[in-house]
Protein backbone atom coordinates (compact mmCIF):
# COMPACT_ATOMS: atom_id res chain seq x y z
CA UNK A 1 0.00 0.00 0.00
CA UNK A 2 3.01 2.09 0.67
CA UNK A 3 3.05 5.28 -2.14
CA UNK A 4 -0.80 4.69 -2.71
CA UNK A 5 -2.67 7.87 -2.87
CA UNK A 6 -4.76 6.88 -0.23
CA UNK A 7 -2.29 5.41 2.12
CA UNK A 8 -0.66 5.58 5.59
CA UNK A 9 2.15 4.13 7.23
CA UNK A 10 3.87 3.77 10.74
CA UNK A 11 6.78 5.91 11.44
CA UNK A 12 9.18 5.97 14.79
CA UNK A 13 11.16 8.96 15.60
CA UNK A 14 13.53 9.17 18.33
CA UNK A 15 13.42 12.80 19.63
CA UNK A 16 16.85 13.03 20.41
CA UNK A 17 17.64 12.96 16.36
CA UNK A 18 15.51 16.29 15.74
CA UNK A 19 17.83 19.23 16.37
CA UNK A 20 17.48 21.06 19.67
CA UNK A 21 17.64 24.05 17.44
CA UNK A 22 14.21 23.20 16.08
CA UNK A 23 12.45 21.96 19.01
CA UNK A 24 13.12 25.30 20.88
CA UNK A 25 11.71 27.28 18.06
CA UNK A 26 8.51 25.20 18.00
CA UNK A 27 8.80 25.49 22.04
CA UNK A 28 8.29 29.27 21.41
CA UNK A 29 6.32 29.07 18.47
CA UNK A 30 3.54 26.36 20.73
CA UNK A 31 4.03 28.47 23.63
CA UNK A 32 5.71 25.39 25.66
CA UNK A 33 8.30 25.38 28.10
CA UNK A 34 11.07 22.69 27.26
CA UNK A 35 12.45 22.70 30.47
CA UNK A 36 9.18 21.65 32.14
CA UNK A 37 9.15 19.44 29.34
CA UNK A 38 12.24 18.18 30.24
CA UNK A 39 10.88 17.54 34.23
CA UNK A 40 8.04 15.73 32.84
CA UNK A 41 10.13 13.28 31.27
CA UNK A 42 12.46 12.88 33.64
CA UNK A 43 9.01 12.19 36.12
CA UNK A 44 9.17 15.07 37.84
CA UNK A 45 6.21 16.47 37.33
CA UNK A 46 3.81 14.31 34.62
CA UNK A 47 0.10 13.86 34.45
CA UNK A 48 -1.93 11.91 31.74
CA UNK A 49 -1.41 14.01 28.66
CA UNK A 50 2.37 14.22 29.38
CA UNK A 51 4.70 10.84 29.85
CA UNK A 52 3.87 8.76 32.78
CA UNK A 53 6.44 9.72 35.50
CA UNK A 54 9.91 7.60 34.99
CA UNK A 55 8.91 6.76 31.40
CA UNK A 56 10.70 9.50 29.50
CA UNK A 57 9.30 10.23 25.97
CA UNK A 58 12.02 9.43 24.08
CA UNK A 59 10.68 8.82 20.71
CA UNK A 60 7.42 9.73 18.99
CA UNK A 61 4.83 7.01 17.64
CA UNK A 62 3.90 8.44 14.11
CA UNK A 63 1.03 7.79 11.29
CA UNK A 64 2.40 9.51 7.74
CA UNK A 65 -0.70 9.53 5.99
CA UNK A 66 -1.80 10.76 2.58
CA UNK A 67 -4.72 11.22 0.56
CA UNK A 68 -6.71 11.59 3.47
CA UNK A 69 -10.52 12.12 4.03
CA UNK A 70 -12.89 12.22 6.91
CA UNK A 71 -13.11 8.35 6.76
CA UNK A 72 -9.27 7.26 6.30
CA UNK A 73 -8.39 9.88 8.73
CA UNK A 74 -10.76 8.54 11.74
CA UNK A 75 -9.53 5.41 11.46
CA UNK A 76 -5.95 6.19 11.46
CA UNK A 77 -6.90 8.54 14.70
CA UNK A 78 -8.09 4.92 15.74
CA UNK A 79 -4.88 3.52 17.00
CA UNK A 80 -2.85 4.57 20.13
CA UNK A 81 -0.21 6.67 18.01
CA UNK A 82 1.04 10.02 19.32
CA UNK A 83 1.31 11.90 16.05
CA UNK A 84 -0.13 12.18 12.45
CA UNK A 85 1.53 13.62 9.76
CA UNK A 86 -0.15 14.54 5.87
CA UNK A 87 3.02 13.74 3.63
CA UNK A 88 2.80 13.73 0.06
CA UNK A 89 4.67 10.14 0.01
CA UNK A 90 4.28 7.99 3.21
CA UNK A 91 6.85 5.46 1.83
CA UNK A 92 9.74 7.70 1.42
CA UNK A 93 12.81 7.90 3.70
CA UNK A 94 12.84 10.63 6.42
CA UNK A 95 15.35 13.01 4.33
CA UNK A 96 13.01 12.22 1.42
CA UNK A 97 9.61 13.12 3.13
CA UNK A 98 8.27 16.71 2.23
CA UNK A 99 7.99 17.81 5.94
CA UNK A 100 11.40 19.05 7.36
CA UNK A 101 12.48 18.93 11.13
CA UNK A 102 10.03 21.88 12.57
CA UNK A 103 6.85 19.28 11.93
CA UNK A 104 8.99 16.89 14.35
CA UNK A 105 9.39 19.33 16.69
CA UNK A 106 6.18 20.44 17.25
CA UNK A 107 5.18 16.46 17.35
CA UNK A 108 7.69 15.99 20.36
CA UNK A 109 6.55 18.72 22.11
CA UNK A 110 2.28 17.19 22.33
CA UNK A 111 1.08 14.05 23.44
CA UNK A 112 -1.80 14.26 20.60
CA UNK A 113 -0.26 16.08 17.29
CA UNK A 114 -2.09 16.32 13.67
CA UNK A 115 -0.27 17.95 11.32
CA UNK A 116 -2.39 18.52 7.77
CA UNK A 117 -2.00 20.82 4.40
CA UNK A 118 -4.51 23.23 4.11
CA UNK A 119 -6.22 21.68 0.98
CA UNK A 120 -7.07 18.65 3.19
CA UNK A 121 -8.76 20.92 6.05
CA UNK A 122 -10.94 22.09 3.65
CA UNK A 123 -12.25 18.70 2.61
CA UNK A 124 -12.26 16.87 5.74
CA UNK A 125 -14.46 17.34 8.80
CA UNK A 126 -11.48 18.06 11.13
CA UNK A 127 -12.58 19.69 14.25
CA UNK A 128 -15.29 16.63 13.91
CA UNK A 129 -13.05 13.64 13.36
CA UNK A 130 -10.18 14.75 16.21
CA UNK A 131 -13.32 15.22 18.96
CA UNK A 132 -14.40 11.86 18.05
CA UNK A 133 -11.16 10.30 18.80
CA UNK A 134 -10.60 12.24 21.85
CA UNK A 135 -14.09 10.95 23.15
CA UNK A 136 -13.20 7.08 21.94
CA UNK A 137 -10.16 7.54 23.78
CA UNK A 138 -11.95 8.92 27.14
CA UNK A 139 -9.48 12.05 26.95
CA UNK A 140 -12.76 14.62 26.44
CA UNK A 141 -16.28 13.93 28.19
CA UNK A 142 -19.52 13.65 26.17
CA UNK A 143 -20.57 16.65 28.20
CA UNK A 144 -17.90 18.47 26.75
CA UNK A 145 -17.58 18.04 23.70
CA UNK A 146 -20.37 20.02 22.05
CA UNK A 147 -18.77 23.15 23.21
CA UNK A 148 -14.85 21.63 22.28
CA UNK A 149 -15.65 20.62 18.87
CA UNK A 150 -17.40 24.17 18.11
CA UNK A 151 -14.19 25.99 19.50
CA UNK A 152 -12.10 23.81 17.65
CA UNK A 153 -13.92 24.00 14.30
CA UNK A 154 -13.40 28.09 14.80
CA UNK A 155 -9.74 28.07 15.25
CA UNK A 156 -9.62 25.71 12.24
CA UNK A 157 -11.29 27.88 9.90
CA UNK A 158 -9.65 30.90 11.01
CA UNK A 159 -6.20 29.01 10.43
CA UNK A 160 -7.29 27.67 6.98
CA UNK A 161 -9.48 30.88 5.54
CA UNK A 162 -7.67 33.66 7.60
CA UNK A 163 -4.61 32.08 8.40
CA UNK A 164 -2.77 29.73 5.21
CA UNK A 165 -5.27 31.36 2.49
CA UNK A 166 -4.91 34.74 3.87
CA UNK A 167 -8.44 35.96 2.93
CA UNK A 168 -8.96 39.28 4.41
CA UNK A 169 -12.10 38.88 7.57
CA UNK A 170 -13.75 42.12 6.03
CA UNK A 171 -14.15 39.90 2.95
CA UNK A 172 -17.63 38.77 3.18
CA UNK A 173 -18.75 42.34 4.95
CA UNK A 174 -19.36 43.82 1.24
CA UNK A 175 -22.74 44.01 -0.86
CA UNK A 176 -22.80 40.34 -2.18
CA UNK A 177 -19.07 40.10 -0.80
CA UNK A 178 -20.00 36.01 0.09
CA UNK A 179 -19.48 35.13 -3.44
CA UNK A 180 -16.16 37.07 -3.52
CA UNK A 181 -14.99 35.16 -0.38
CA UNK A 182 -16.10 31.89 -2.17
CA UNK A 183 -14.26 32.73 -5.04
CA UNK A 184 -11.25 33.69 -3.13
CA UNK A 185 -10.75 30.63 -0.96
CA UNK A 186 -11.40 28.74 -4.78
CA UNK A 187 -8.94 30.68 -6.76
CA UNK A 188 -6.42 30.52 -3.36
CA UNK A 189 -6.50 26.84 -3.33
CA UNK A 190 -5.25 26.54 -6.56
CA UNK A 191 -1.88 28.14 -5.29
CA UNK A 192 0.10 25.28 -4.65
CA UNK A 193 2.02 27.15 -2.04
CA UNK A 194 -0.71 28.33 -0.11
CA UNK A 195 -2.74 24.92 -0.07
CA UNK A 196 0.21 22.58 0.96
CA UNK A 197 0.68 25.75 4.18
CA UNK A 198 0.01 22.90 6.74
CA UNK A 199 -2.54 23.26 9.98
CA UNK A 200 -0.81 21.90 12.84
CA UNK A 201 -3.23 20.87 15.95
CA UNK A 202 -2.42 19.37 18.96
CA UNK A 203 -3.95 18.57 22.29
CA UNK A 204 -3.08 18.18 25.65
CA UNK A 205 -4.24 17.30 29.16
CA UNK A 206 -4.24 16.63 32.75
CA UNK A 207 -6.51 15.33 34.98
CA UNK A 208 -8.60 18.92 35.47
CA UNK A 209 -8.13 20.08 32.00
CA UNK A 210 -7.68 19.90 28.21
CA UNK A 211 -6.30 22.31 26.09
CA UNK A 212 -6.61 22.43 21.52
CA UNK A 213 -4.41 24.24 19.96
CA UNK A 214 -4.28 25.24 16.45
CA UNK A 215 -1.31 26.92 14.71
CA UNK A 216 -0.64 27.83 11.02
CA UNK A 217 1.46 29.20 8.72
CA UNK A 218 -0.01 32.35 7.29
CA UNK A 219 1.07 35.87 8.12
CA UNK A 220 -0.54 36.45 11.58
CA UNK A 221 -3.24 38.24 12.57
CA UNK A 222 -3.64 41.86 13.90
CA UNK A 223 -5.04 41.04 17.65
CA UNK A 224 -6.49 44.41 17.52
CA UNK A 225 -8.71 44.00 14.74
CA UNK A 226 -9.79 41.05 16.56
CA UNK A 227 -10.76 42.86 19.50
CA UNK A 228 -12.69 45.06 17.20
CA UNK A 229 -14.95 42.77 16.21
CA UNK A 230 -16.95 42.69 19.90
CA UNK A 231 -18.08 45.89 18.38
CA UNK A 232 -19.31 45.55 15.24
CA UNK A 233 -22.50 45.07 14.19
CA UNK A 234 -24.51 41.96 15.24
CA UNK A 235 -25.97 41.98 11.82
CA UNK A 236 -22.34 41.48 10.20
CA UNK A 237 -22.01 37.78 8.37
CA UNK A 238 -18.45 37.54 10.13
CA UNK A 239 -16.47 38.06 13.56
CA UNK A 240 -18.67 35.84 15.44
CA UNK A 241 -16.00 32.95 15.72
CA UNK A 242 -13.91 34.70 18.44
CA UNK A 243 -16.61 35.45 20.41
CA UNK A 244 -17.70 31.93 20.57
CA UNK A 245 -14.49 30.71 21.57
CA UNK A 246 -14.36 33.25 24.30
CA UNK A 247 -17.89 32.61 25.62
CA UNK A 248 -17.09 28.61 25.35
CA UNK A 249 -13.46 28.18 26.88
CA UNK A 250 -12.29 29.03 29.90
CA UNK A 251 -9.15 30.47 28.19
CA UNK A 252 -8.03 31.35 24.81
CA UNK A 253 -4.44 32.21 24.46
CA UNK A 254 -3.12 33.52 21.10
CA UNK A 255 0.45 33.97 20.39
CA UNK A 256 3.14 33.56 17.75
CA UNK A 257 1.48 36.74 16.51
CA UNK A 258 -1.61 35.60 16.02
CA UNK A 259 -0.25 32.52 14.05
CA UNK A 260 -1.72 30.10 17.15
CA UNK A 261 -4.47 29.60 19.19
CA UNK A 262 -4.92 27.37 22.51
CA UNK A 263 -8.40 27.47 24.25
CA UNK A 264 -8.52 25.66 27.45
CA UNK A 265 -11.11 23.73 28.64
CA UNK A 266 -12.52 21.94 31.94
CA UNK A 267 -12.44 18.39 32.10
CA UNK A 268 -14.98 18.06 34.64
CA UNK A 269 -17.78 20.68 33.77
CA UNK A 270 -18.42 22.47 30.84
CA UNK A 271 -18.48 26.34 30.95
CA UNK A 272 -21.64 26.93 29.36
CA UNK A 273 -23.24 23.69 29.74
CA UNK A 274 -26.16 22.53 26.77
CA UNK A 275 -28.32 22.02 29.12
CA UNK A 276 -28.19 25.33 30.38
CA UNK A 277 -29.38 26.75 27.09
CA UNK A 278 -31.72 24.19 26.50
CA UNK A 279 -33.80 25.62 29.44
CA UNK A 280 -33.41 28.95 28.62
CA UNK B 1 -23.93 19.94 3.76
CA UNK B 2 -26.75 18.72 1.36
CA UNK B 3 -30.25 20.57 0.76
CA UNK B 4 -33.69 20.05 -0.66
CA UNK B 5 -36.54 22.38 -1.70
CA UNK B 6 -39.79 22.06 -1.83
CA UNK B 7 -42.53 25.00 -2.90
CA UNK B 8 -45.19 25.24 -0.37
CA UNK B 9 -48.36 28.01 -0.62
CA UNK B 10 -47.10 30.87 -1.06
CA UNK B 11 -42.95 30.59 -1.06
CA UNK B 12 -40.33 28.19 -0.88
CA UNK B 13 -39.17 25.46 1.44
CA UNK B 14 -35.25 24.51 1.85
CA UNK B 15 -34.37 22.14 4.22
CA UNK B 16 -30.47 21.80 5.03
CA UNK B 17 -28.75 18.48 6.05
CA UNK B 18 -25.40 17.87 7.53
CA UNK B 19 -23.13 20.23 8.80
CA UNK B 20 -23.10 24.26 7.48
CA UNK B 21 -19.45 25.21 7.91
CA UNK B 22 -17.18 27.24 6.35
CA UNK B 23 -16.51 25.27 3.76
CA UNK B 24 -20.03 25.78 2.15
CA UNK B 25 -20.24 29.21 0.58
CA UNK B 26 -20.37 27.35 -2.70
CA UNK B 27 -24.01 26.00 -1.62
CA UNK B 28 -24.84 29.32 -0.39
CA UNK B 29 -25.23 30.64 -4.36
CA UNK B 30 -27.28 27.69 -4.83
CA UNK B 31 -29.62 28.72 -2.45
CA UNK B 32 -29.80 32.17 -2.77
CA UNK B 33 -30.52 31.12 -6.77
CA UNK B 34 -33.71 29.76 -5.40
CA UNK B 35 -35.07 33.37 -4.47
CA UNK B 36 -35.21 34.52 -8.33
CA UNK B 37 -37.51 31.59 -8.99
CA UNK B 38 -41.27 32.51 -9.27
CA UNK B 39 -42.77 34.94 -6.93
CA UNK B 40 -41.91 34.02 -3.26
CA UNK B 41 -43.53 35.92 -0.26
CA UNK B 42 -41.92 33.14 2.05
CA UNK B 43 -38.67 31.72 2.53
CA UNK B 44 -38.41 28.61 5.02
CA UNK B 45 -34.95 27.43 5.78
CA UNK B 46 -35.85 24.31 7.72
CA UNK B 47 -33.00 23.37 10.08
CA UNK B 48 -34.26 19.94 11.61
CA UNK B 49 -31.74 17.54 9.99
CA UNK B 50 -28.66 20.44 10.51
CA UNK B 51 -26.64 18.45 13.00
CA UNK B 52 -24.11 21.03 13.61
CA UNK B 53 -23.25 24.81 12.32
CA UNK B 54 -20.14 27.39 12.88
CA UNK B 55 -20.26 30.73 13.07
CA UNK B 56 -19.56 31.13 9.22
CA UNK B 57 -22.72 29.14 8.69
CA UNK B 58 -24.48 31.65 10.75
CA UNK B 59 -22.67 34.06 8.64
CA UNK B 60 -25.05 32.35 5.75
CA UNK B 61 -28.37 32.68 7.38
CA UNK B 62 -27.63 36.38 8.11
CA UNK B 63 -26.57 36.72 4.32
CA UNK B 64 -30.19 35.03 3.63
CA UNK B 65 -31.78 37.60 5.72
CA UNK B 66 -30.28 40.60 3.93
CA UNK B 67 -30.90 38.71 0.39
CA UNK B 68 -34.26 38.07 1.01
CA UNK B 69 -34.58 41.84 2.49
CA UNK B 70 -33.61 42.96 -0.84
CA UNK B 71 -36.61 41.17 -2.40
CA UNK B 72 -38.94 42.10 -0.04
CA UNK B 73 -39.47 38.29 0.84
CA UNK B 74 -40.22 36.76 4.70
CA UNK B 75 -37.43 34.88 5.79
CA UNK B 76 -37.80 32.27 8.42
CA UNK B 77 -35.34 29.85 9.94
CA UNK B 78 -37.44 27.03 11.80
CA UNK B 79 -37.06 24.06 14.37
CA UNK B 80 -33.31 24.46 14.85
CA UNK B 81 -32.39 21.40 17.57
CA UNK B 82 -29.59 20.52 20.02
CA UNK B 83 -26.28 21.92 19.35
CA UNK B 84 -27.39 24.00 16.18
CA UNK B 85 -29.78 25.68 18.41
CA UNK B 86 -27.21 26.19 21.05
CA UNK B 87 -24.98 28.09 18.23
CA UNK B 88 -27.98 30.23 17.14
CA UNK B 89 -29.17 31.07 20.89
CA UNK B 90 -25.11 32.07 22.03
CA UNK B 91 -25.37 34.52 18.83
CA UNK B 92 -28.28 35.81 19.15
CA UNK B 93 -29.77 35.29 15.81
CA UNK B 94 -33.10 34.91 16.80
CA UNK B 95 -32.73 39.02 17.39
CA UNK B 96 -32.00 39.40 13.81
CA UNK B 97 -34.10 36.41 12.16
CA UNK B 98 -37.19 35.40 13.38
CA UNK B 99 -36.91 31.55 14.15
CA UNK B 100 -39.69 29.09 14.48
CA UNK B 101 -38.83 26.33 17.38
Amino acid sequence: MHGDRNSCRPFSLTVDSIPLAARIAAAERFGVSLVAENQASLGTQSGEGRPAAGKARRVIEAVLLAGVESTSLEMALIGSYDAFIEVADPAARRDDLDIDDTVWAAASLHPFFLSLTTETLVSVRGAMVICNTLVARGILGREQRANVELCLQEAVANAVVHGNLGVPSNAKRQEHGYRAFSHMIGERLHVPELRRRRVDIFARWDAQHITLGVADQGSGYDLDALRRVRHESRRSPSGRGFLFMQALADAVDIGDGGRRIALRFSRTGAKLAMAETQNR
Amino acid sequence: MDFSTRSVADGIEVRLNGRLEFTDHDRLRDIVALLDQGHSRRFVVDLSDLAFIDSAGLGMLLILQEETDQRNIKFIVRSPKNEVKRSLELAKIGEIITIEY
